[in-house]
């Protein structure tokens, strides 16, 4: 019996599994269909998660920046986690023994000191002994070794921003005068403090002091909570002044350099015109069926200038590529002027006259387009950029940024895919596309964190958003806006 | 002077590159070159030739999706046929056809053996049998006698369990005699 069925098998094997049946044209239609939607498919789901990423990451920015600039009092709330300054102490004892003055504080019995003369006490909520040196919209950290005469010309050679008064030496904290530290005097080099309200000028008796000892001098003097964004830049007539200077003194300048590239995705915003509705029953109105969008990117230049500590303007130049797919379609050949007929492809940027491959075509005859069809538009860009940094400190900054541009159309291309005799298609290029605008105005804003290498030398990240203001094509049923979502990548340099 | 040869395994490669690439026009080579015999696999696989394409598409859909983790192993008609027999598989599992049952009447045992007995009948007419099938007994019938895996492998790949495969090959059987004995009858009769 078992040989019987296997023989049967064998039999059934011999003589089906080598044959072949006739596939019909129809099916390779059906999966080039279905490639064509995966591939968009593909496209849309890469779209949404790079649309996605570049708004959480945008959020993420905001709101991390808005939470460094609306909620700045929370560095000074954590009082339980204060430590007294073994530093501070030792700079106070220090100081006072070069004056002379040796009034037996040490960092043992600081505090026992100001509870005795009703003065508040310093804490310091800082994990280092790091000197922190304020410079307009940076704060740089120095080793003490490196300020050798730090004591005599600083008032705040210690982390400004996270001293804080005792409040176990005082009744009321809210009414002793709020101090400002005032960074980057280039007098001084150093910080000053200054009383608010009463117009009494500390300087002249603070910028050789170190604020312990100001504190000393000052009894009852209370000294609150002090944050970075309470520093106040004072040039040397007590003006303010943004212009950082480096280490040295000396001073930085205004302008910098920034080069960046940026891969995006790109789409068309398609607009119908009222005036043109007869047009629109034809073939031609179905742009956002036929087009698909595609990654583009586009590179550049910009040149800023600080205007103050958290406004910057910037200029640039940037070369920007938008490519839009053109997926397998028909087109019919027309004539006009009694020119001889020929193939015209409209596409949502313009209208192109295809070259005759297979022969000068009929009036009314058809031609289709494979789907590897391409439509280049190429432009200098010119944008005008404000930017407003939202959070900034030693290395990392925070901002938001936007503006309009001037985006001016250097070159137009469609790469198109004609069938020839044989069935295969060749990809032919054609330079000149109708009805395209040479200049163009558009919007872009974004987010951005920078990232501070050294002095001079940063790193950049921008999630931006650009579009065209003004239609890129004319004289059609169908306005097109192309607008892109991209993530910038960049180096900058400040003078 | 020398115009350089390329080989097929070489042009194939070309091809498989170009596949996962996406470039359409390798695509339709590939589907042109594997279509038929692929489709004859479904159809085995199908109650007709409408799912047979069905299949096909869906199938290829598969091949060029994955085309880049071909690993060049074995031959590339036996890696898009074990992906078409796969989709072919799911397809069926996701219908539920897998437990149709037939009251057989017993068969009378027919010799096989013999050179006259399947020798007379087209492909197609034996196709037309398999396909004639229940669904369940043409997929065990086909991974059983074509693909030659084991029921233990049929039962995992089905979700059914070895007793039903074992069945199923037999009502199969059993069906596909009485075809073969009915067919053989007619041809005698219009002999005679």
């Amino acid at each position: 019996m078992k040989e019987l069925n296997d023989d049967m098998d064998q039999l059934f094997r011999s003589s089906l599994d080598a044959e072949e049946s006739p596939v019909r044209e129809n099916a390779w239609n059906r999966l080039d269909h279905k490639l064509n939607a995966s591939e968009l498919d593909v496209y849309k789901r890469k779209t949404r998660i790079y649309r996605s990423a570049t708004i959480i990451l945008g959020l993420l920015l905001l709101g991390g920046g808005s939470y460094e600039f609306l909620i700045p009092a929370r560095k000074a709330v954590s009082e339980n986690k204060t430590t007294q300054s073994p530093a501070l102490a030792d700079r106070a004892s220090k100081q006072n023994e070069v004056s002379g003055e040796s009034t037996g504080n040490t960092p043992d019995n600081l505090n026992n000191t100001a509870h005795a003369t009703n003065r508040p006490s310093f804490v310091i909520n800082t994990n280092t002994d790091k000197l922190v040196e304020k410079r307009g919209t940076d704060t740089r950290q120095t080793p003490e070794t490196s300020h050798p005469n730090k004591h005599s010309n600083r008032i705040a050679s210690y982390p400004v921003a996270s001293i804080i008064a005792n409040p176990k030496t005082q009744t009321t904290r809210t009414s002793a005068s709020p101090l400002s530290l005032a960074a980057n005097a280039p007098a001084s080099s150093g910080l000053m403090a200054k009383e608010h309200g009463t117009g009494t000028d500390l300087n002249a008796g603070l910028e050789t002091e170190p604020i312990g000892t100001l504190l000393e001098k000052q009894p009852g003097l209370m000294m609150p909570a002090i944050h970075e964004e309470s520093l106040v830049p004072l040039s040397s007539d007590g003006q303010s002044n943004a212009v950082a200077t480096s280490g040295t003194g000396t001073r930085l300048s205004r302008f910098s350099v920034s080069l960046f590239f940026v891969p995006d995705i790109t789409g068309r915003h398609l607009t119908k015109d009222d005036d043109e509705d007869d047009k629109l029953n034809g073939p031609d109105d179905d742009f956002s069926e036929r087009e698909s969008p595609s990654f583009s990117y586009h590179t550049g230049v910009k040149v800023g200038y600080e205007l103050t500590h958290r406004w910057s303007i910037y200029a640039g130049l940037s070369y920007v590529t938008l490519f839009q797919g053109l997926k397998a379609t028909t087109v019919y050949a027309t004539s006009s002027n009694n020119e001889a007929p020929h193939f015209v492809l409209n596409t949502s940027g313009g209208s192109a006259i295809l070259p005759n491959v297979n022969g000068p075509p009929l009036p009314s005859d058809s031609l289709s387009i494979g789907a590897r069809s391409l439509e280049t538009l190429r432009f200098i860009q010119l944008p005008l950029l404000v930017q407003y940094s939202i959070f900034q400190n030693n290395r990392i900054t925070w901002y938001a940024l936007g503006g309009p541009s001037l985006d001016v159309l250097v070159s137009e291309m469609i790469k198109v895919e004609i069938p020839t005799p044989t069935g295969s298609g060749e990809v032919h290029t054609i330079t000149g596309i109708t009805g395209v605008n040479h200049f163009n105005l558009g919007f872009m804003a974004g987010m951005g964190l920078k990232y501070n290498l050294n002095e001079h030398f940063n790193l950049f990240t921008e999630p931006v958003f650009k579009c065209l203001l003004t239609p890129i094509n004319s004289n059609t049923p169908v306005k097109s806006y192309p607008f892109s979502y991209g993530l910038s990548f960049g180096i900058g340099y400040h003078f | 002077m020398f115009k350089r040869l390329r080989s097929p395994e070489s042009e194939m490669n070309d091809l498989i590159k170009l596949c996962s690439k996406n470039d359409r026009r390798a695509q339709n080579e590939l589907f042109r070159l594997f279509s038929p015999k692929m489709m004859n696999v479904c159809l085995r696989y199908s109650k007709s030739r409408e799912e047979a394409e069905d299949t096909l598409v869906e199938g290829f859909m598969k091949v060029f999706d994955h085309i880049s983790e071909f690993r060049k192993e074995g031959s590339l008609e036996g890696w898009i046929r074990k992906i078409i027999v796969n989709t072919a598989v799911e397809k069926f599992r996701k219908k539920g056809m897998l437990y149709a049952t037939l009251h057989m009447e017993e068969i009378k045992e027919i010799d096989f053996s013999g050179p006259d007995v399947l020798s007379d009948m087209s492909a197609d007419e034996l196709m037309h049998m398999i396909q004639a099938l229940p669904a369940g007994y043409r997929m065990v019938f086909n991974l059983y006698a074509f693909e030659g895996l084991k029921h233990k492998e049929i039962a995992e790949k089905l979700g059914i369990s070895e007793g039903t495969s074992k069945s199923n090959l037999y009502d199969a059987r059993a069906i596909l005699k009485k075809e073969v004995e009915l067919s053989r009858r007619q041809a005698k009769v219009s002999n005679e």
